[in-house]
């Protein structure tokens, strides 16, 4: 397996799944980062991070009204107590038997499942695979922001695939949301205005 | 509904009327108290004489004993060293239950340690015994008693933290939530005996590790000091009759005389030893002394009671740091002062209600693999179990 783990499944649907993760894993995962969960051989989920939630508890907010909270007990409360932090993640496609699609899985992942984050050769393939069907699940998620995912999503992408020697795929992604926001106006100002300064 | 508000309502007026006069006279019996301390402050040898004279003639005497500083002496905490090392031991327990399918009882632990000035995270052991089977039945049939399972969840609390005070960096004190008095029931039984015994080994061997070990009390009841001063109010006749439940200054908590006394954080009060009968059972280096300390903050005082042994007590530059290290713990909850690592060994040790219905999931499960008959719970408990939401008949 390649990729850096980021925390294990707590629950899941066809359309997104819930990541939960240790305080010292929140590191790595960022808005917006390409995702993949490995289930069976050959098959796996791939989802982008939209949601990064810490919850807060009965102990933390007594700890707030403290003056002064010592490195220890800073420590305690990230490395040691259940800290829930929960990373929503909405599904956009799968791979089997080698073969990526942009379709919705057929199954979802189960519970405990490790998910890690894509490495640039995972987020070249999986982002050159088809004609960037996935970006219709981004769209559709409204409840998201989905100009600051999108934005996050493609500076990821953009510098993956230049990396790859593939400098028209920038292009192309913002083409196909031209043609798939052209109902949208106001809001495809917006992402064209954020990719600009991508 | 399940309570009739309307009745309740009607006797609150009565109910007010009635504590607004116990709370007048509560006062009046805190002003005598506060006057008999400043009284006899610093005449020691007097109360010593009338304390040992009331030992005499008094079979169950419980109360405090003065040991050289004035008793309303204020003392400052002491400055804090950069590192230290502070442990705290909790428990919980799951008691046996004719109620529930199978007889079984779990004793949980939790110890952290932190080593202050490291800026590293706490160590945390937490250990969970399922008790032996037949252990759950007592020699006289039937299930062991609370009082059984929380003497040795007592004493398993300390002993667990003592295993994890190997090669601890000094100054190092370990805390454990309540006095350090075994004072469960049944005192009397010779399981009891046993217990006291290894205990008695248990703080020799913290004071042989040199690692202080301290009873953190919160909103204490206790009214040792006050005990103590009744005493200077009575004759030696009035002591011959002498009764522990007729108290004169019944009510009042050494609380209510030492927060008068002790308005800085830091500050503690004069160390007591505590005279007892179960407190005869720690003997010289072991006897039980206690302080009360303020760990609130300016203008908004909070008195704990905290219990050291003998060979604690004594090195007074030692109990200088305590009371700093103490409050520096109570002052990182913030507005509800409580140390903060006796708190987070609760929360390790705690057994909540679904954890007690898994584990007697698993039992039952591994019964019923082998063949071992398990029975159904009472149907007190079933029903008790049920969702308690009320429904109305909608018809």
């Amino acid at each position: 397996m390649s990729g850096i783990e980021i925390g294990r499944l707590l629950r899941s649907g066809t359309t997104g799944f819930v990541v939960g993760c240790r305080v010292n894993q929140l590191d790595a995962p960022s808005l917006g980062a390409l995702v993949r969960v490995p289930l069976t051989e050959g098959y796996q989920v791939y989802g982008l991070i939209t949601d990064i939630h810490i919850e807060d508890d009965s102990l933390v907010r007594q700890l707030i009204t403290a003056e002064d909270v010592p490195e220890e007990v800073l420590r305690d409360n990230r490395e040691n107590r259940n800290v829930p932090v929960e990373i929503g993640v909405l599904t956009l496609g799968y791979e089997e038997g080698g073969r990526i699609s942009h379709l919705l899985p057929p199954r979802p992942p189960l519970s405990l499942d490790a998910i890690y984050l894509c490495t640039p050769e995972e987020v070249v393939a999986f982002t050159s695979a088809g004609r960037f069907g996935y970006l219709r699940h981004i769209l559709q998620d409204e409840d998201k922001p989905v100009e600051e995912l999108l934005a996050a999503h493609l500076r990821q992408a953009k510098a993956a695939q230049e990396d790859a020697g593939n400098e028209d795929w920038f292009e192309a992604a913002l083409s196909e949301l031209i043609t798939l926001m052209r109902d949208e106006y106001q809001q495809l100002m917006t992402i064209l205005s954020v990719a600009g300064e991508i | 509904m399940p309570v009739n508000l309307i009745d309740i309502q009607k006797k609150l007026t009565e109910f007010s009327a009635q504590a607004g006069s116990y709370e007048t006279t509560i006062a009046v019996r805190q002003d005598e108290l506060t006057a008999l301390i400043k009284k006899y402050a610093n005449r020691l040898d007097e109360v010593r004489a009338r304390f040992d004279r009331a030992a005499e003639v008094v079979p169950r005497l419980r109360c405090a004993v003065p040991v050289d500083e004035p008793l309303d002496a204020v003392i400052p905490m002491r400055e804090v060293t950069d590192a230290y090392t502070v442990l705290a031991a909790d428990g919980s327990q799951i008691n046996p239950s004719r109620h529930t399918r199978v007889p079984f009882c779990v004793i949980n632990i939790g110890v952290v340690k932190m080593q202050v000035g490291s800026g590293q995270a706490p160590e945390i052991v937490t250990q969970s015994e399922l008790l032996d089977y037949e252990g759950v039945f007592a020699p006289s049939g039937g299930m062991i008693s609370e009082g059984n399972v929380a003497l040795m969840r007592d004493f398993k609390e300390r002993s667990a933290m003592m295993e994890m005070a190997e090669d601890v960096q000094q100054p190092a004190m370990a805390m454990i939530d309540g006095p350090l008095e075994l004072i469960r029931e049944p005192r009397e039984s010779a399981g009891f005996s046993k217990i006291l015994d290894q205990y008695l080994d248990i703080l020799k061997g913290y004071r042989d590790r040199g690692l202080s070990l301290l009873g953190y009390i919160d909103k204490s009841q206790s009214d040792l000091v006050g005990r103590l001063l009744e005493l200077m109010t009575m004759s030696d006749a009035d002591l011959e009759d002498y009764h522990q439940r007729e108290r004169k200054f019944a009510g009042v908590g050494d609380l209510h005389v030492m927060s008068d006394l002790l308005q800085n954080p830091g500050e503690r009060s004069a160390i007591f030893a505590i005279h007892s009968q179960s407190a005869q059972h720690f003997q010289n280096d072991l006897a039980l002394h206690f302080f009360y300390l303020n760990v609130g903050k300016v203008g908004q005082p909070h008195l704990a009671r905290v219990e050291v042994p003998q060979w604690v007590a004594v090195d007074r530059d030692f109990v200088g740091m305590l009371q700093g290290v103490l409050t520096e713990q109570a002052k990182v909850l913030g507005t509800r002062p409580y140390p903060y690592l006796l708190h987070r060994a609760h929360e390790e040790a705690l057994v909540t209600l679904s954890e007690h219905q898994h584990v007697e999931e698993m039992i039952v499960a591994e019964f019923e693999r082998r063949g071992i008959p398990v029975d159904e719970p009472s149907y007190k408990q079933y029903h008790k179990d049920l969702p308690t939401t009320k429904t109305r008949y909608k018809g």
